[in-house]
Protein backbone atom coordinates (compact mmCIF):
# COMPACT_ATOMS: atom_id res chain seq x y z
CA UNK A 1 0.00 0.00 0.00
CA UNK A 2 2.98 2.60 0.87
CA UNK A 3 4.40 2.00 -2.56
CA UNK A 4 1.02 2.65 -4.18
CA UNK A 5 1.02 5.89 -2.04
CA UNK A 6 5.13 6.68 -2.90
CA UNK A 7 4.39 6.31 -6.81
CA UNK A 8 1.66 8.19 -7.15
CA UNK A 9 2.78 11.09 -5.29
CA UNK A 10 5.80 10.82 -7.51
CA UNK A 11 3.71 11.33 -10.31
CA UNK A 12 2.10 13.78 -8.83
CA UNK A 13 4.99 16.16 -7.85
CA UNK A 14 6.40 15.65 -11.06
CA UNK A 15 3.41 17.33 -12.62
CA UNK A 16 3.37 20.18 -10.27
CA UNK A 17 7.49 20.39 -11.03
CA UNK A 18 6.40 20.54 -14.54
CA UNK A 19 3.94 23.38 -14.06
CA UNK A 20 6.32 25.17 -12.30
CA UNK A 21 8.95 24.99 -15.04
CA UNK A 22 6.21 25.62 -17.76
CA UNK A 23 5.50 29.20 -15.91
CA UNK A 24 8.81 30.38 -16.19
CA UNK A 25 9.80 29.28 -19.74
CA UNK A 26 7.00 29.59 -21.90
CA UNK A 27 7.07 32.46 -23.94
CA UNK A 28 2.75 33.47 -24.20
CA UNK A 29 0.11 33.84 -21.38
CA UNK A 30 -1.83 31.66 -22.65
CA UNK A 31 0.31 28.66 -22.73
CA UNK A 32 0.76 29.52 -19.55
CA UNK A 33 -2.30 29.48 -18.46
CA UNK A 34 -2.41 25.72 -20.20
CA UNK A 35 0.23 25.33 -17.86
CA UNK A 36 -1.40 26.21 -14.57
CA UNK A 37 -4.93 24.89 -15.85
CA UNK A 38 -4.04 21.29 -16.82
CA UNK A 39 -0.87 20.16 -15.27
CA UNK A 40 -0.85 21.75 -11.64
CA UNK A 41 -4.24 20.24 -11.43
CA UNK A 42 -3.46 16.93 -12.09
CA UNK A 43 -0.57 17.48 -9.88
CA UNK A 44 -2.67 18.26 -6.94
CA UNK A 45 -5.05 14.96 -8.22
CA UNK A 46 -2.38 12.79 -7.87
CA UNK A 47 -0.53 13.99 -4.72
CA UNK A 48 -4.26 13.74 -2.79
CA UNK A 49 -4.49 10.45 -4.24
CA UNK A 50 -1.22 9.36 -3.16
CA UNK A 51 -1.46 10.87 0.76
CA UNK A 52 -5.29 9.09 1.36
CA UNK A 53 -3.46 5.67 0.28
CA UNK A 54 -0.89 6.62 2.27
CA UNK A 55 -3.45 7.30 5.35
CA UNK A 56 -5.10 4.34 4.76
CA UNK A 57 -8.64 5.63 3.70
CA UNK A 58 -8.16 6.99 7.63
CA UNK A 59 -8.87 10.00 9.46
CA UNK A 60 -8.84 12.99 6.93
CA UNK A 61 -10.35 10.80 3.75
CA UNK A 62 -13.54 12.78 3.40
CA UNK A 63 -11.77 16.34 4.04
CA UNK A 64 -8.79 15.19 1.63
CA UNK A 65 -11.44 13.90 -1.16
CA UNK A 66 -13.09 16.79 -0.81
CA UNK A 67 -9.98 19.06 -1.61
CA UNK A 68 -9.93 17.01 -4.22
CA UNK A 69 -13.60 17.49 -6.00
CA UNK A 70 -12.98 21.34 -4.86
CA UNK A 71 -9.19 21.80 -6.83
CA UNK A 72 -10.69 20.02 -10.13
CA UNK A 73 -13.46 22.23 -10.41
CA UNK A 74 -12.42 25.04 -9.06
CA UNK A 75 -8.42 25.44 -10.39
CA UNK A 76 -9.46 25.17 -13.78
CA UNK A 77 -12.59 27.45 -13.81
CA UNK A 78 -10.36 30.60 -12.36
CA UNK A 79 -7.84 30.01 -14.83
CA UNK A 80 -10.60 29.98 -17.26
CA UNK A 81 -12.34 33.43 -16.41
CA UNK A 82 -9.00 34.83 -16.61
CA UNK A 83 -7.55 33.95 -19.57
CA UNK A 84 -11.29 35.03 -21.44
CA UNK A 85 -10.79 38.13 -19.22
CA UNK A 86 -7.37 38.81 -21.22
CA UNK A 87 -9.16 37.72 -24.30
CA UNK A 88 -11.89 40.61 -24.00
CA UNK A 89 -9.03 42.92 -23.21
CA UNK A 90 -7.12 41.88 -26.26
CA UNK A 91 -4.07 40.29 -25.26
CA UNK A 92 -2.64 38.72 -28.68
CA UNK A 93 -1.15 35.64 -29.25
CA UNK A 94 2.54 35.50 -29.61
CA UNK A 95 2.69 31.34 -30.80
CA UNK A 96 5.71 31.27 -33.61
CA UNK A 97 3.82 30.51 -36.66
CA UNK A 98 1.21 33.16 -35.85
CA UNK A 99 2.09 35.94 -38.64
CA UNK A 100 0.58 38.58 -36.47
CA UNK A 101 -0.37 42.21 -37.84
CA UNK A 102 -0.34 43.74 -41.39
CA UNK A 103 3.52 43.73 -41.19
CA UNK A 104 3.43 40.49 -40.96
CA UNK A 105 5.35 40.60 -37.38
CA UNK A 106 3.71 38.70 -34.39
CA UNK A 107 2.96 40.18 -31.02
CA UNK A 108 5.33 40.67 -28.39
CA UNK A 109 4.38 38.54 -25.25
CA UNK A 110 1.66 41.30 -23.18
CA UNK A 111 0.92 43.10 -26.31
CA UNK A 112 -2.98 44.33 -26.68
CA UNK A 113 -4.30 44.40 -30.12
CA UNK B 1 9.25 14.38 4.22
CA UNK B 2 11.35 15.27 1.29
CA UNK B 3 8.15 15.48 -0.87
CA UNK B 4 7.28 18.30 1.20
CA UNK B 5 10.05 20.48 0.29
CA UNK B 6 10.15 19.83 -2.96
CA UNK B 7 6.72 21.13 -3.33
CA UNK B 8 7.44 24.02 -1.30
CA UNK B 9 10.08 24.37 -3.35
CA UNK B 10 7.99 24.69 -6.92
CA UNK B 11 6.73 27.75 -4.88
CA UNK B 12 9.46 29.84 -6.40
CA UNK B 13 8.70 29.69 -9.75
CA UNK B 14 5.00 31.80 -10.04
CA UNK B 15 7.11 34.10 -7.71
CA UNK B 16 9.63 34.70 -10.60
CA UNK B 17 6.45 35.35 -12.74
CA UNK B 18 4.65 37.78 -9.97
CA UNK B 19 7.56 39.93 -10.55
CA UNK B 20 8.45 39.16 -14.37
CA UNK B 21 4.88 38.34 -16.01
CA UNK B 22 4.39 41.33 -18.29
CA UNK B 23 0.46 41.44 -17.69
CA UNK B 24 -1.29 41.30 -14.90
CA UNK B 25 -3.19 38.33 -15.87
CA UNK B 26 0.27 36.94 -15.25
CA UNK B 27 0.49 37.71 -11.89
CA UNK B 28 -3.15 36.46 -11.12
CA UNK B 29 -2.85 33.01 -13.04
CA UNK B 30 0.79 32.82 -10.63
CA UNK B 31 -1.51 33.51 -7.19
CA UNK B 32 -3.64 30.92 -7.95
CA UNK B 33 -1.22 28.43 -8.34
CA UNK B 34 0.35 29.68 -5.47
CA UNK B 35 -2.50 29.10 -3.45
CA UNK B 36 -3.43 25.90 -5.27
CA UNK B 37 0.15 24.31 -4.03
CA UNK B 38 -0.50 26.47 -0.52
CA UNK B 39 -3.23 24.10 0.14
CA UNK B 40 -0.82 20.86 -0.73
CA UNK B 41 1.43 22.07 1.33
CA UNK B 42 -1.01 22.30 4.15
CA UNK B 43 -1.92 18.60 3.45
CA UNK B 44 1.74 17.43 3.54
CA UNK B 45 2.60 19.41 6.64
CA UNK B 46 -0.23 17.95 8.37
CA UNK B 47 0.93 14.21 7.51
CA UNK B 48 4.60 15.20 8.64
CA UNK B 49 3.69 16.25 11.46
CA UNK B 50 1.24 13.27 12.36
CA UNK B 51 -2.10 15.16 12.80
CA UNK B 52 -3.75 15.12 9.23
CA UNK B 53 -7.28 15.48 10.95
CA UNK B 54 -6.50 19.21 12.03
CA UNK B 55 -5.01 20.65 8.67
CA UNK B 56 -6.84 18.36 6.55
CA UNK B 57 -10.00 20.97 8.40
CA UNK B 58 -7.69 23.85 7.71
CA UNK B 59 -6.69 22.92 4.35
CA UNK B 60 -10.82 22.36 3.05
CA UNK B 61 -11.42 26.35 4.36
CA UNK B 62 -8.43 27.33 2.88
CA UNK B 63 -9.34 25.76 -0.29
CA UNK B 64 -13.12 27.14 -0.72
CA UNK B 65 -11.49 30.44 -0.02
CA UNK B 66 -8.83 30.47 -2.47
CA UNK B 67 -11.60 29.85 -5.02
CA UNK B 68 -12.91 33.74 -4.58
CA UNK B 69 -9.97 36.37 -5.84
CA UNK B 70 -9.10 35.27 -9.34
CA UNK B 71 -13.03 34.40 -9.78
CA UNK B 72 -13.53 38.14 -8.09
CA UNK B 73 -10.56 39.74 -10.45
CA UNK B 74 -11.04 38.14 -13.88
CA UNK B 75 -15.53 39.46 -13.28
CA UNK B 76 -13.88 43.24 -12.51
CA UNK B 77 -11.77 42.70 -15.93
CA UNK B 78 -14.49 41.08 -17.93
CA UNK B 79 -17.10 43.93 -17.03
CA UNK B 80 -14.53 47.15 -16.57
CA UNK B 81 -15.34 49.82 -14.48
CA UNK B 82 -19.27 49.20 -14.98
CA UNK B 83 -18.79 46.38 -12.01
Amino acid sequence: MTVIAVILICVGVAFLVTSAIGLIRLPDFYLRAHAVAKAETIGIFFVLAGLIVHERFGTGTAQMLLIMALALVTTPTAVHALADAARRTSLATNERDDHGDDLGRPAEDGERR
Amino acid sequence: MAVTIVVALTIIAPIIRIARGPTVFDRLISAAQITATSVLLLLLIGVSFGRIDLFADIAVTYALLAFLAPVALARYFQLGDRQ
